[in-house]
């Protein structure tokens, strides 16, 4: 199946500081933490285990055919405080992906949060 | 009369499992100190204190040259921090971890319940001395023995006992197992925990090293189950995901 996502945005921002706490206890060297990235994305899969549940969805970067992208999350536990259960998110639902991107541009990042179509937000770390 | 009788039997029941379970709470050695609850570290993860540690002596030096961690200035991806392998983490790096822990007051005991790999430290408050044979017998190797005393509400701990196989936070400063970590732990208001941490260790560090750490109180929460497992890294899912985002 394949699903074109329309852009919502593509946007570095130069920021030093991370507004959203991180913890991925192999740590986020592989991420560029100066730079935010927000895709509208249409899941592909949730995978959610430990030590990192992953999310991968498609989504368009820029004008060219939509692309499989992975997110990174935390372990299950920190995710369920959050708010998350292995059904939050379910191949074909449509949500707004933010996170930090990795270096290495391979269509992979370390996840801040989701916004889901009903506009709820769940992030990648404690509330 | 028989219902009055069964009443009164209830009644003295009640109280006799009453006191009973106040005094599984009462703590003679605990004047004013209220520690319990589950608390979460509110600060960073990348060390226990703001402040550089002291010089390292050469064995420390060498050590620390052949870590590699995860965050810091000397972060890598291939790391080799201990915990990713699901060693323990010692003290006072394993309060550095942003799961909670919760803190139980028992008879002539503190106990601190960590989520992470559910790992029970036990602070003793019997007024008990350090045991001579800790460095002989091998019984506490990574979170340490530690021993406890009350001043005023601050609960002063001493821990030893330690292996020198744990790093003493996640930027990879090392530490022998000569280390004495100090804590001066202390509820500043109901919902803050403060704790004040000194590193003695003369075998790696050339003077103590200080930091504080400092807990919020999670009201609603409960601990949960976060086992490290061994070996197992992930799913190969996710170790393909590692090979695509790490690549460098």
């Amino acid at each position: 199946m394949k699903i074109k996502a329309p852009i919502l945005a593509a946007v570095a921002i130069a920021s030093a500081i991370a507004a959203t706490p991180l913890f991925a206890h192999h740590g986020a060297v592989a991420y560029d933490r100066e730079s935010t990235l927000s895709l509208d994305a249409t899941i592909v899969a949730f995978d959610w285990e430990n030590p990192h549940a992953l999310i991968r969805f498609e989504a368009n970067q820029s004008e060219s055919a939509a692309q499989e992208w992975i997110a990174e999350t935390a372990g299950l536990v920190i995710l369920t405080r959050a708010g998350w259960n292995r059904e939050t998110l379910e191949p074909g639902d449509r949500c707004t992906v933010v996170g930090y991107p990795a270096k290495n541009g391979s269509h992979t990042m370390i996840l801040q949060r989701v916004v889901l179509a009903d506009g709820r937000e769940l992030g990648n770390y404690i509330p | 009369m028989k219902l009055f009788a069964h009443v009164l039997i209830g009644t003295l029941l009640l109280k006799v499992l009453s006191a009973s379970a106040v005094s599984a709470q009462t703590d003679d050695d605990r004047p004013s100190g209220d520690l319990s609850g589950v608390w979460l570290l509110d600060g960073g993860t990348a060390t226990f204190s703001a402040e550089p540690p002291p010089p390292m002596t050469e064995w420390a030096a060498e050590r620390f040259a052949a870590n590699r961690p995860t965050v810091g200035p000397n972060a890598v991806l291939d790391a080799n921090d201990p915990t990713l392998a699901c060693l323990p983490p010692g003290v006072p790096y394993v309060l550095t971890i942003p799961t909670p822990f919760e803190i139980i007051h028992v008879d002539g005991q503190v106990l601190q319940i960590f989520e992470y790999d559910h790992s029970l430290r036990r602070i003793h408050t019997d007024g008990r001395a350090r045991p001579d044979d800790l460095e002989l017998t091998g019984m506490h190797q990574w979170l340490g023995y530690s021993i406890g005393r009350w001043d005023g509400d601050t609960l002063v701990i001493e821990t030893r006992g330690f292996n020198d196989r744990t790093w003493l936070d996640r930027s990879g400063r090392p530490h022998s197992e000569e280390l004495l970590v100090t804590e001066r732990l202390r509820r500043v208001d109901s919902e803050t925990l403060v704790d004040d941490i000194t590193i003695h260790d003369p075998k790696a560090y050339t003077a103590p090293w200080r930091g504080r750490l400092v807990f919020k109180l999670e009201k609603d929460w409960e601990i949960f189950e976060h086992i490290c497992v061994s070996g197992d890294n992930g799913s190969a899912d996710y170790n393909q995901y590692k090979e695509r985002a790490w690549q460098q």
